[in-house]
């Protein structure tokens, strides 16, 4: 639904054009890199330890970061030169030396399974908020709207025979029709194959904002950004078939004349 | 430990799920050693909070006192929970009581065999885990393991001598 900018006939026109697990799997496997941390407190908060870590591991290397891992640390950096201890970290200090004692008998006692949970739940107080400035929550920040009305499949700027050119998600293409979802107004059209010139894959968002803190690779992607808006109409002369938004196709099913 | 005979005054708590017949042998809360992991944590989180808000600002404070107060209530919980539970055998059964009634029961005429293990943290701080019937019943932390597990043992495995002087002299 948020792909298909919450209309329905369009979201039924990607699911049958796409098909249901393709629809299914492609729907739910974007959402993981950018659940991982928070699927990783989770799981801390449930006790389980390695589990957690393993998210938490994962989440740096695969989750989009709304900072670089240079940007967030000169943000530290600045933060803690502008604290004011007061004599606040004297306490600190103290109950932190506390805890540090009883954890060794608890490390003795209770082992380091118990130990390492009470450690990262503790943590929890910092990580929080570190994980509310590198992973804002999608429900109140704009930071992950681009990555989630992204659809799955790779964006396209298709030129046709008369040399224009759209720029959307190719759901389906066999040898009489393509089915293109666009990218500027979520509809679903169709175009002849056969007036279908190229397809080339492009790029709609900066890849900078979708880069984890730490890139297993930083060699940035080489495609070109997608040209957006589109021409208007759609097509122009072509008249492609519009699946979505007119009442005759919306109950036509896939192949509307 | 605290041990109760039938004629000492064990926690209402207790008394109400006793039968009649039945003889109270012992009352023992759990050791407080449990109370070690919630501190550290709590203790930990307290440490961080205060850290942070010298030098977060904003809503990031407020998640960070908020998941503090979540940690000290947590603790607070373990508190009333200990407070509430207890091992208790009888001259009839095995029970574990807490709060919301009885949660573990076992049959003393059941049990065949009584197992003592004590961890090194259990050396260290005086408790152990006592293991009924090969781990059909498992009660950790209990305090005075010894003294508790030769009680027990008393109980399960009778004198058969001082059957014969009872009956004897009844």
């Amino acid at each position: 639904m948020i792909v298909s900018d919450y209309n329905s006939n369009t979201a039924l026109a990607i699911l049958r054009s796409a098909g249901y697990v393709n629809t299914l799997l492609g729907s739910i496997i974007p959402l993981v890199p950018i659940l991982m941390p928070w699927i990783a407190l989770l799981l801390l908060w449930l006790n389980q330890v390695v589990a957690s870590l393993l998210a938490f591991a994962a989440a740096l290397l695969i989750s989009p970061a709304a900072l670089t891992w240079g940007a967030f640390l000169s943000i530290a950096q600045h933060d803690l030169q502008a604290a004011h201890g007061g004599g606040w970290d004297v306490l600190s200090f103290v109950l932190a030396a506390i805890a540090a004692i009883l954890l060794l008998f608890e490390l003795i006692g209770f082992g380091i399974r118990a130990s390492a949970l009470s450690v990262g739940l503790a943590a929890t107080v910092a990580i929080v908020p570190v994980m509310f400035r590198l992973y804002p929550l999608p429900a109140s920040d704009v930071f992950y709207t681009n990555l989630l009305t992204q659809p799955w499949l790779p964006a396209e700027t298709i030129t046709l025979t008369t040399h224009q050119s759209v720029t959307g998600y190719v759901l389906d293409s066999d040898q009489d029709w393509t089915e293109v979802l666009l990218a500027e107004n979520r509809t679903v059209v169709q175009y002849h194959t056969s007036q279908v010139s190229s397809r080339d894959m492009c790029q709609i968002a900066v890849v900078a904002s979708e880069r984890p803190l730490f890139p297993l690779i930083n060699t940035q992607s080489e495609l070109p950004l997608c040209v957006l808006p589109p021409a208007q109409g759609s097509g122009g002369s072509l008249h492609p078939r519009q699946v979505t938004g007119t009442a005759p196709c919306q109950t036509a099913g896939r192949r509307c004349e | 430990m605290r041990s109760a005979s039938a004629d000492s005054s064990p926690p209402s708590l207790v008394w109400k799920y006793l039968l009649p017949h039945e003889r109270l042998a012992i009352t023992v809360r759990f050791h407080p050693a449990q109370f070690i992991p919630p501190v550290v944590t709590v203790l930990g989180a307290l440490s961080l909070a205060i850290a942070l808000s010298t030098v977060l600002r904003g809503a990031a404070v407020v998640v960070a006192w908020l998941i503090t107060l979540v940690f000290v209530g947590n603790l607070l919980y373990t508190a009333v929970d200990w407070l509430s539970r207890y091992l208790v055998i009888t001259s009839h059964r095995i029970l574990l009581v807490s709060g919301s009634g009885i949660t573990l029961e076992m049959q003393l005429a059941d049990v065949k065999d009584v197992r003592l293990i004590r961890s090194i943290g259990g050396r260290l701080f005086g408790y152990g885990t006592l293991i009924f019937d090969s781990e059909r019943l498992v009660v950790d932390s209990i305090p005075y393991p010894e003294r508790l597990y030769l009680e027990i043992l008393g109980m399960v495995y009778k004198d058969p001598d001082a059957n014969h002087d009872a009956d004897r002299e009844g």
